[in-house]
């Protein structure tokens, strides 16, 4: 898989890591957070963002104001953030993974399951 | 919700790990990912117990995540009887584990409802105490869908 949408996956995950421990919702259930430790992982979020090409970033911040995420898989053949159907050029490529793509109809980075 | 989790092939009767990193590599067993999907899942299960144990106490553990590379809800159920060092609150060891997993997006907040459930369900399973004495698969399921029933 190509490694920017390794760092983009990892990203992802700790964005809605961060998102959950830092919710009140979150913090009512018990479970407990050591301010240091999220600090720690704010800063690996930082170094992963950092190792990502600036535009591609740029673009994955847009989409995670504007849908929550920025980047969604593609399980079968089906785009997970906007439910349409990949058009079967895109569906039949034998590259899927190997560059960064987004979906044709919400914009959406994605990632082949 | 909690209970159509509850499925008899993700609960391991007998858990066989000492360690914390080894607890989280049989816990996610069940769930058959692909190697790719279990590497991210790991370590994203890692770095959540990195920001403070989701062993709650009480000889329980939640550990849970979310990773863009599921594409559903997942829920195993582990039980050891040994007990395994997880870092716990009250630092006693954790015989039961409940390990959640979600993709990120969850309208209606339905990951942190289900894991509330979780917690209130892991919380009737030590008042009735039972779990550990119980040899029989079986028995063991029939008990994890009642305190589920009850939530």
């Amino acid at each position: 898989m190509n490694k920017v949408i390794e760092k983009l996956i990892a990203l992802n995950d700790i964005d809605a890591m961060l998102k959950d421990a830092e919710s009140e919702e979150y913090k009512r259930l018990g479970f407990q957070t050591k301010e240091q430790c999220i600090e720690n992982l704010k800063k690996m979020r930082d170094e992963i963002a950092a190792s990502i090409p600036k535009s591609i970033l740029r673009r994955y911040e847009k989409l995670k104001k504007k849908y929550g995420r920025g980047i969604a898989p593609v399980v079968n053949n089906i785009c997970t953030n906007c439910f349409m159907q990949m058009p079967t050029e895109v569906a039949s490529k034998t590259d899927k993974n190997e560059k960064v793509e987004t979906c044709e109809n919400c914009g959406i980075i994605i990632y082949w399951t | 919700m909690i209970e159509e989790l509850l499925k008899k092939d993700r609960i391991i009767y007998d858990m066989k790990s000492k360690t914390k990193q080894e607890a989280l590599e049989e816990l996610i067993e069940p769930l058959k990912l692909s190697e790719e999907r279990r590497k991210v899942v790991l370590e994203a299960l890692r770095k959540r117990e990195a920001i403070g144990s989701t062993g709650i106490g009480h000889g329980i553990a939640i550990p849970h995540t979310r990773s863009v590379v599921l594409d559903n809800v997942g829920l195993v159920v582990g039980r050891s009887k040994e007990g395994v060092d997880f870092d716990s609150l009250d630092g006693k060891p954790v015989h039961l584990f409940f390990l959640l997993v979600a993709p990120p997006n969850d309208p209606g907040t339905r990951y942190l409802i289900t894991l509330g459930e979780v917690a209130r369900m892991a919380k009737k399973l030590i008042e009735k105490d039972e779990y550990l004495k119980i040899d029989d698969e079986e028995k063991l399921y029939k008990l994890l869908k009642e305190a589920a029933g009850e939530i």
